[in-house]
């Protein structure tokens, strides 16, 4: 028995060392040595670039709407920070862009498959180097991915001139290669076309000769013939303006049949199905997007003339339509014979919107007493957090917008010829009366400059360009300390709100947030973002500090 | 796809591997049954046998120690093989010649012999337990050793010390029992406690838990029955654990359960019922005090209040709780005062434990069979919130042959976690979130049908009732199958050993839509779960491990003692994991993906393996058991790493001297009964931060319910990305460990200490590099640290008897500190906080400000304020608001460059390690009744509370509690908080003034029990007893967390409990 048992000992012990094989490879996931082959694979790839791209967000930094808590940096009391989104989320589009054009080399599809898609990348890695530009000014230029051990994890910020040279690059490469708008097949709609590349180039263009003008700066003058030239090729392109003016903000205003829409993030489906979802509708009921007096009163009134400038200052010949705040008999006043886009942006008291009619009230938040209108959707708000309205994040108007101001900033001057093919009809779109002329200006005594600049403030409010545009303009530092201001109290209209709740001024109106708490903007500090300190010291202080930061 | 195609010759190998086991297992014992019987041979059965010439009958009864007859009692004739056993009652009858000498002999007791004489023929003999200390064996890697012959650190913890306490799992006892060993929890809610394991503190700032063995598979201790287990060894130096290679660096801890006893049936049941009572939370104002606050807040941040004095008159009218919104809004206004935490939380619940346990058999064939079961619920008042456990265990021991044993453990466990779909800690955060002014119900006149009330918040009360539920449900089965082959040659042994743990794993959570209106249907206030949605997860996994072991003990010249074992090893994990969901049911109130919205259907599926290969052998030698020597080394290979890196050696020795064996010591100095010196150097392997497929770039599908979505052309969008880079030469991090102890055994070994201390290098640890934030992607782990950790512990224990009872006192403490000693050159602190490796410092230390107390005046603030501004925020300080200093004068209190050499005005505040930590426990017992207490603690630790938690009204909706009464006013300058103030987080920062000291000690565990007298002939034992757990603790923690909880605990965190449970065991 003894020969038996010892036989199948060893056979048994000789199974288990005999040993199996420990390679395990993962079979619900593949990796990159099975990826990048083909057409598919590619769009695969670039479809990451749209999903990382951020759509609606709440942009409470200048002086045109507030949240429910103030923002610090409209009230200039923010501090440096370890680490920030604003700083890491580019980054990481970047980092995506930037592989896609490292592996997608080795596909075997054409030439012009190949550079439709490397020009997708191209274009969001332009895009994000321009945001982080805005922010921090100078910053880490990153061309290619970074490994671990990569030397050049520890770059200094590349000059901004350098860091917008390769901007304009990628926009070229990009405007060269991806599809024209009329040449994108509808079931592609929502992916960049020749139009998204130029337009965010003239975007860009337009910010940074602006930038250095204000600033008294050389080199602006290359930049805005950039900005003019970029804007003209859209022009080319046969867009065209949405038939109404707040239609562009709702449902009926999505999709490619509506050409003002040229970049914009695709939200969806629908109530029924919701796949990606914002929040808008509520964040306006909520007072997360409560406009200002601030914004309100740069508007023009219907004869065409205005009483504010868009740095906030008063002017002092107004439209002769303008009721003084002291004076103002009801909440509805301020909104009473004005740009017609104003009834567009604000609800007027006893107007019927979520909750019936609009009683002005400030608690839950709505901090102003002014609830903000554009682009709420009824449908949208019916149920919180399913808000599918798509965002457009360049809209023809804006490329007209540029086109005037860079046309202007070159040569102090625009012809009327330029204003009728730009913004002029913006103001037909918005049913304004008067129309923008050399003419009118001259008349009026009124600031060409001035009157661009508001066009612009008026036609994009709310929809996040006011701080950048506050930065580039260097008016920041007279716009920001100012108080926030909100809506006029009326004991008749303000039914269930007792003054004493308010903080009100001797005017009876809102004070939101007040100059005193306001006035630590620092001109030589908070015209750039501070770097995060983390990427400071684990650069070894190879990365510098922005200057007041510290 | 290819790579499944791939998989299969692999799969084929190993299920090939264990058939051949069970066949070989099969045929050994086919083999035997035809030779001849199996049992003639055995000594156990000769009493079938016996036979006598001139001789006596001799009888008697066997006793214990506490004189309780002692079934099972091989009673045998001295140089024969024949004998019998004693049966239920203790008693044996035999015959033998009038003068043989008889051998009594049990397990876990002194065996003793009696020469007969005189032709008595009764004899009553008292058996004592073994000798505890020199002789008891101590299960060690693979295999067994005297306790006398260890050389490595080694804790053994009895099975009888985790018994009759109230608490969740074999785990959850362990706590403080034993120093070094430390475990840590992290919530109170049934099933999701958290429970970790640490042994000798870090190793690596990595998760590092110990590798748990239950009966050598793999297990979670967590799931275990205390009451299945008969001892537990924590293997804590490299000689100890070496063994056990790549997966030994946190300590092993090997459990071994209850086996079967030759002798009667016995049968034993125990339960316990317990009641919960929750402990050190926070809690509610009342309205009109919530809206001081509130208005304080936001007058001092905006200068404009929430409410007017009338309103707040409002509050505290008892009559008057609502009305319609008089600003015309389709809403009521509600002037309430709802006590949210009593209405959603019980402050007492129950829990409950059974077991039984039947045993029986002889010395060839004996058996154990346990059942156990364990609930409690808790704290949330309505709905599902309970967690409970089967347990099932089988273990049987067949002696086949001479040469062949076959021993079988077959266990079951099954546990149901039960909990709302809305989220345990959602749930207690919104009760902790909603306004006190706000309704529970609606007003009677409201027509909108809805009885809850959500119009500031979503109501929790409704959420709690109605929001749907999720049950969690994990079922594993183990089976352990060990033959043993021995004595062929003298000294050898042959082990093949074969274990599975298969488990099923299933989870469904079906979210009802809630929806609360305003005064009509028309406005929707909040909603929750919309729209309703139902996602199942199921998965099956297995868990192989096949083992062949060999051993072979010779003694050479007497004096000359060696051991060797060799073994090899190959295990293999798989888990298949199908996840699907669907919206949009049909009905609120019926969820199936039968019904779900089709357009929306989702579903994934995962599938994760590993495999691991393994030889392994030991030496040890030991010259007269008196100069002890040790080799271990294991040679591991892992799929987790890449080709060509995939095997590394992991090699030990030790040694140990028994200076009291020494003739210059041996039976001169009679107090002295061990004394025992131990050395020993090693190296082990931590693979638990290395994922499963690390080095290779994996591109993941936007598809999954974890991605966010994309849509294009009105569809749900697929896209592909890769959220971090591969790392292609990762390793094990190599754990070099140093330990030196000594064992002293005294008096009687009444009086026995143990002390060790250690030192360990993590050589290669692995992190993720801190890198400057432009890489935009994550990183896998590298192999880019170095830690070096060292401490001490040391164990007094006083154990002694006197007429009728006895008592014993026992002491541990243990002091464990690390120190990151490279960390790739790279580190930040940030600005404040708790930084989790940082060079030139201890893992997870704290960073924050200094302070001196609050401004008192405007002028005091202003004038600090002109010379120092605060770099974390312009807001302009006011009387109330924290004062910080500015320590090295440079004008700003900042964090400098964020690094430790310039951290601007951040000094390290401590640590979150727990330092010190120490047990205390005693017993007593007289005649019957047993007294027992055990208190554990700790001396040294900071933390820092969640700043959302904190700070009071930092966002709108979070609250202030009872404690932020005692906030700053011109009325109370000495508060303990500072001003109110909304949305700022001036006073916040991390600082001296926040961090907690969570030093602390506590009442773990007191006991009193009565063991009651009855017939012996009915019932063996029974003892009552009454446990107590957690009742008592002293420490200076804010006096709403408990001492326990992590760093960063939040106000969402599930609430600790005391426990007061009564008990009864009986054994018939």
């Amino acid at each position: 028995m003894k020969k038996y048992i010892s036989i199948v000992s060893i056979f048994a012990i000789a199974l288990v060392y005999s040993g199996c094989k420990i390679e395990r490879l993962p079979e619900t996931q593949f990796s990159d040595a099975q990826f990048w082959n083909n057409e598919t694979d590619l769009q695969n790839a670039a479809n990451r670039l749209y999903e990382q791209m951020a759509g609606y967000t709440i942009d409470t930094r200048s002086d045109e709407y507030v949240g429910t808590t103030p923002s610090d940096i409209s009230n200039s009391t923010r501090g440096v920070v370890a680490t920030s989104g604003d700083w890491n989320l580019p980054y990481q589009q970047i980092f995506t862009a930037n592989n896609i054009l490292e592996k997608g080399v080795k596909a075997k599809v054409s030439d012009d498959v190949k550079n439709r898609y490397f020009g997708e990348a191209r274009f969001f890695r332009a895009y994000y180097h321009f945001m982080l530009v805005q922010k921090y000014g100078d910053v880490p230029l990153v061309l290619k991915t970074l490994a671990i051990n990569d030397p050049d994890l520890n770059m200094p910020r590349t000059d901004r001139e350098a860091v917008i040279k390769s901007v304009y690059d990628d926009l070229d490469f990009a405007t060269t290669w991806l599809p024209a708008r009329a040449a994108l097949p509808a079931t592609q709609y929502g992916r960049v076309t020749k139009s998204s590349a130029s337009a965010l180039k003239a975007r860009v263009a337009l910010y940074e000769g602006t930038w250095l003008k204000s600033r008294g700066k050389a080199g602006w003058e290359d930049h805005l013939q950039k900005a003019v030239a970029a804007a003209t090729f859209v022009m080319g392109q046969g867009h065209s303006l949405y038939k109404n003016y707040p239609g562009m903000f709702l449902h009926e205003g999505e999709g490619a049949a509506n050409s003002e829409n040229i970049f914009v993030k695709i939200y969806g489906v629908n109530a029924a199905n919701i796949v990606l979802a914002h929040n808008t509708s509520r964040d306006l009921e909520n007072g997360r997007i409560a406009p200002t007096r601030n914004l309100l009163r740069i508007f023009n009134y219907s004869d065409g003339l205005p009483a504010f400038n868009t740095d906030g200052t008063e002017l002092t010949t107004k439209s002769p339509l303008f009721v003084p705040e002291s004076s103002e008999p009801s909440y509805n006043t301020i909104m009473d014979n004005r740009d017609p886009r104003l009834a567009t942006v604000v609800w007027r008291a006893g107007e019927v919107n979520w909750k019936g009619p609009w009683v002005p009230i400030t608690s839950l938040g709505v901090r102003t007493g002014l609830a903000g209108k554009k682009g709420w959707n009824a449908e949208d708000w019916a149920i919180n957090n399913n808000a599918t309205v798509d965002k457009a994040l360049i809209r023809y108007a804006e490329v007209l917008l540029i086109f005037a101001e860079a046309k202007y900033e070159l040569s102090g001057a625009i012809s009327d010829a330029d204003l009728d093919a730009s913004i002029n009809l913006l103001r037909t779109r918005a049913v304004m009366p008067v129309k923008l002329s050399n003419g009118f200006v001259a008349a009026h005594n009124l600031n060409m400059r001035e009157e661009i600049r508001r066009e612009r403030t008026v036609e994009l409010c709310l929809e996040g360009f006011r701080y950048d545009d506050l930065i580039r303009w260097k008016t920041a530092e007279t716009v920001l300390p100012k108080s926030l201001l909100g809506a006029k109290y009326t004991v008749a209209e303000w039914t269930g709100t007792n003054a004493s709740s308010l903080n009100l001024n001797p005017n009876n109106i809102i004070v939101v947030e007040d100059a005193t708490k306001r006035n630590t903007f620092d001109a030589n500090r908070d015209y750039l973002y501070p770097i995060p300190l983390n990427e400071i010291s684990l650069s070894g202080g190879v990365v510098k500090q922005n200057p007041g930061w510290n | 796809m290819k790579n499944r195609l791939l998989q299969k010759p692999l799969k084929k190998c190993a299920v090939f591997s264990a058939l051949s086991l069970f066949a070989v297992v099969g045929g050994a014992y086919a083999h035997n049954n035809k030779v001849h019987s199996p049992w003639a041979t055995m000594p156990g059965n000769a009493g079938v046998n016996a036979h006598a010439s001139a001789e006596v009958k001799v009888t008697g009864v066997v006793t214990d120690e506490t004189n309780l007859p002692l079934p099972g009692v091989s009673v045998k004739i001295k140089g024969t093989t024949i004998g019998v056993t004693t049966d239920v009652n203790g008693k044996y009858f035999l015959n033998a010649d009038d003068n043989a000498t008889l051998v009594f002999s049990f397990v876990g007791y002194t065996s003793k012999e009696i020469t007969l004489s005189g032709g008595r023929t009764n004899y009553n003999v008292q058996l004592l337990p073994n000798s505890k200390d020199l002789n008891e064996v101590v299960v060690v890697g693979y295999g067994t050793q005297k306790k006398a012959n260890l050389t490595g650190a080694v804790a053994t913890i009895s099975g009888t010390e985790l018994q009759n306490r109230p608490v969740p799992n074999a785990l959850a006892a362990l706590q403080g029992v034993s120093p070094g060993v430390t475990v840590t929890r992290s919530s109170g809610q049934p099933g999701s406690e958290g429970y970790g394991i640490r042994i000798r503190g870090f190793s690596s700032a990595n998760t590092a838990s110990a590798l748990i063995l239950v009966d050598g598979i793999e297990q979670d201790l967590g799931l275990i029955n205390p009451d299945d287990i008969e001892s537990i060894s924590v293997l804590k130096d490299a000689a100890a654990s070496a063994i056990y290679g790549a997966r030994a660096a946190s300590g092993v801890v090997l459990v071994t359960t209850k086996q079967g006893k030759a002798g009667a049936t016995k049968v034993s049941v125990s339960g316990y019922y317990g009641l919960n009572i929750t402990a050190r939370q926070p809690e509610r104002l009342n309205s009109w005090d919530e809206q001081t606050l509130i208005d304080e807040a936001r007058f001092n941040a905006t200068g404009a209040k929430e409410f007017t004095d009338e309103q707040k008159q409002w509050l505290q009218n008892p009559n008057f709780d609502y009305r319609p919104n008089i600003a015309g809004q389709d809403r009521w206004d509600y002037y309430t005062n709802t006590n949210w935490i009593k209405e959603g939380m019980n402050k007492v619940n129950s829990m409950k434990s059974f077991n039984a346990t039947v045993s029986g058999g002889t010395e060839t064939q004996n058996y154990l069979f346990t059942a156990g079961y364990y609930q409690r619920d808790g704290v949330l008042r309505y709905g599902p919130d309970d967690n409970s456990r089967y347990n099932i265990r089988f273990n049987f021991n067949n002696r086949i042959s001479k040469y062949v044993d076959m021993n079988t453990i077959i266990g079951y466990i099954g546990t149901v976690t039960n909990s709302n779909s809305y989220g345990t800690s959602g749930i207690i955060n919104a009760l902790y979130r909603i306004r006190t002014r706000q309704a529970l119900y609606t007003p009677a006149e409201d027509v909108t049908g809805q009885p809850y009330n959500g119009d500031l918040q979503v109501n929790p009360i409704d959420i709690e009732k109605n929001a749907g539920f999720q049950q969690q449900q994990y079922d594993t089965f183990t089976g352990r199958f060990d033959l043993g082959i021995h004595d062929i040659v003298k000294g050898l042994r042959l082990n093949l050993v074969a274990t599975r743990n298969q488990d099923y794993y299933a989870n469904e959570t079906d979210k009802r839509s809630l929806y609360w209106y305003g005064r009509s249907t028309n406005t929707v206030r909040f909603n929750a779960n919309v729209p309703n949605s139902l996602s199942l997860t199921k998965n099956k996994g297995h868990h192989d491990n096949l083992q062949a072991l060999l051993n072979y003990d010779i003694t050479v010249k007497k004096d000359h003692n060696f051991h060797f074992l060799l073994g090899s090893s190959f295990e293999q994990y798989r888990q298949d994991e199908v996840t699907a969901g669907a919206v949009n049911m049909i009905t609120n109130d019926f969820f199936s993906l039968n019904y779900g919205d089709q357009a929306t259907k989702t579903n994934s599926d995962d599938v994760q393996t590993w495999a691991l290969g393994s030889y392994f052998g030991r030496m040890t030698y030991n010259y007269k058991e008196k100069y002890l020597f040790e080799a271990n080394a294991r040679y591991d290979g892992s799929s987790r790493l890449a080709p060509g890196l995939r095997w590394q050696m992991f090699p030990s020795f030790s040694a140990g001297w028994r200076i009291n064996e020494e003739s210059f010591l041996k039976n001169k100095l009679s107090w002295l009964d061990n004394l025992k010196l131990r050395v020993s150097w090693g190296q082990l392997g931590n693979s638990s931060p290395l994922g499963l497929y690390d080095y290779l770039a994996i591109q993941n599908s936007g598809l999954l319910s974890t991605s966010p979505n994309l849509v294009f052309n009105n569809l749900k969008t697929q896209y592909l990305y890769q959220s971090k880079l591969p790392s292609s030469n990762l390793t094990w991090e190599t754990i070099q460990t140093e330990n030196v102890g000594l064992d002293v055994g005294v008096l009687g070994n009444r009086l026995s200490f143990s002390g060790d201390y250690y030192i360990k290098y993590n050589k290669n640890m692995l992190a993720q590099l801190q890198l400057p934030d432009i890489i935009g992607i994550g990183t896998s782990f590298a192999n880019v640290g170095e830690l070096k950790s060292w401490g001490w512990e040391l164990e007094l224990k006083w154990q002694d008897k006197f007429r009728n009872g006895g008592y014993n006192i026992g002491f541990n403490l243990a002091n464990n500190q690390n120190k990151v000693t490279k960390y790739d050159g790279k580190s930040t602190i940030g600005t404040g906080g708790v930084v989790n490796i940082l060079e030139g410092y201890p893992l997870n230390t704290v960073w924050g400000y200094k302070t001196s107390g609050y401004f008192q005046t405007k002028e005091e603030a202003d004038a600090y304020k002109a010379g120092t501004k605060y770099a974390f925020s312009s807001i302009t300080s006011a009387p109330g608001d924290v004062k910080y200093l500015d320590l090295n004068g440079d004008g700003i209190v900042n964090a400098g460059e964020g690094t430790p050499q310039k951290p601007g005005d951040l000094v390290n505040l401590g640590s979150t390690n727990a330092q010190y930590t120490y047990g205390i426990n005693f017993g007593v017992n007289y005649k019957g009744f047993d007294i027992s207490g055990f208190f554990q603690g700790v001396f040294k630790r900071a933390f820092l509370i969640n700043n959302d938690t904190l700070d009071p009204l930092v966002q709108t909706a979070n609250l202030p509690w009872t404690i932020h009464m005692d906030r700053w006013t011109p009325d109370n300058p000495n508060a303990f908080w500072p001003r109110m103030y909304q949305t700022g987080t001036q006073n916040y920062q991390p600082s001296d003034k926040w961090t907690q000291d969570g030093s602390y000690i506590r009442l773990k565990n007191a006991q009193i029990g009565y063991t009651i007298p009855f017939n012996k002939k009915y019932v063996k034992s029974m003892r009552v007893y009454l446990s107590g757990q957690d009742l008592w603790e002293s420490t200076k923690v804010l006096s709403v967390f408990d001492p326990e909880v992590p760093n960063d605990v939040t106000a969402g965190t599930y609430p600790f409990y005391r426990t007061v449970s009564f008990g009864l065991n009986v054994t018939l």
